[in-house]
């Protein structure tokens, strides 16, 4: 993780600042905003520890270069940069997406650095000796051979309510987040109504059939659950703006996240969650701005 | 896994949280004031019409 922190974070400044100086915009006072490495980290957190290098290269130059100067640059963007950066390397480079390890027994600082910039292992150890399927991706594929949710959480895969690992992981974004409401850096409708929303539709599904579909708990402290409602569905630029359509636009991916984690494709659905709700916010704020007095019907 | 061990990650994920959300509160609080300016109407068009089109016209050069 902290290679892909730090190559995808350099590529996004790096691509930044070249982007800005074709442009004839002003370069430091720009790059000094943080919005660039924040994509570039955001996209980093998603991506799998053991991926190879170029993979956060690749991410972080769709990001800021397509999706976000492209457009227009800070403000202008209709797409969360890291999401859609995280999206194009899901389409592209499935195998590669999948290198996530195994839940205590992630290989050590050297062994990461010599797979993650030569592709394999010291020792000639293979790559099945440290990385295995996520938590959802396995319950899923057992889920597609007719076995029971009731057995699968017999096995390693669950740790105390999420994913094992992950839900540690999920509880400390879900403590960051929780700071950043109190210190109002963000607001609650959109992780609120994400996580309700998520967490509802989970929990409807699971009364109707516990053996099938997993608990609300599991929904939220698997994945990129926190990551999302928090730190990326709150993004100020691509987000509905009215205290209404936030509602709605976080509710929406919150819905989407786990249609598309039960009958979609892949295993997480975050991404994709949000990039639709992005679409679909322009359209959110149009019918929930806040009319001004006396102003007529449409 | 020993309690060291436990530890350790705990006090690693700790930092990561630390520093990275003070990363994302910072780029906000900067962000807010260009955000908040940017001229907005192709946030206020029903996407079905424009699908964003204005802010494809809006050549980036």
């Amino acid at each position: 993780m902290l290679f892909n922190l730090l190559i995808a974070g350099v590529t996004a400044v790096v691509a930044e600042a070249i982007m800005l100086m074709l442009r004839k915009r002003a370069v430091t006072a720009t790059l000094l905003d943080g919005s660039a490495l924040l994509a570039g980290c955001l996209l980093a957190l998603a991506l799998p520890p053991l991926a190879p290098w170029w993979i956060p290269v690749i991410g972080s130059l769709f990001a800021i270069v397509i999706a976000k100067q492209l457009y227009g640059g800070l403000g202008y963007n209709p797409f969360n940069p890291a999401m859609a950066g995280y999206v194009v390397l899901l389409i592209s480079f499935p195998l590669e997406m999948t290198l996530w390890p195994a839940a205590g027994n992630h290989p050590g600082l050297a062994a990461t650095f010599t797979l993650v910039f030569s592709g394999s292992l010291p020792n000639g150890l293979p790559l099945d000796a440290v990385t295995m399927a996520t938590p959802m991706d396995a319950v899923r594929m057992q889920l597609g051979l007719g076995e029971l949710l009731t057995g699968l959480k017999e096995g390693p895969l669950f740790g105390l309510v999420g994913g094992a690992g992950w839900e540690w992981v999920n509880l400390w974004f879900l403590a960051g987040g929780l700071w950043m409401l109190k210190m109002r850096v963000i607001q609650w409708r959109i992780p609120v109504s994400m996580l309700a929303g998520l967490a509802l539709v989970a929990l409807v599904f699971h009364l109707y059939d516990p053996d099938t579909y997993a608990s609300p708990l599991f929904h939220l402290f698997s994945g990129a659950a926190m990551l999302g409602a928090f730190f990326i569905a709150t993004d100020p630029v691509s987000a509905s703006t009215t205290p209404v359509g936030r509602l709605w636009y976080g509710f929406g991916i919150g819905v989407l996240t786990w249609v598309i984690r039960t009958w979609g494709g892949y295993p997480d659905g975050v991404a994709f969650a949000v990039l639709l709700m992005n679409l679909a916010a322009p359209t959110l704020d149009f019918y929930t701005r806040t009319r001004v007095f006396g102003q007529q019907d449409r | 896994m020993n309690y060291r061990q436990i530890i350790y990650t705990a006090i690693i994920l700790l930092l990561f949280t630390v520093i990275g959300t003070s990363l994302v509160a910072l780029t906000y609080d900067n962000t807010r004031e260009r955000i908040a300016v940017r001229p907005q109407p192709e946030k206020t068009k029903p996407s079905r019409s424009t699908a964003h089109a204005g802010a494809m016209q809006r050549s980036p050069w």
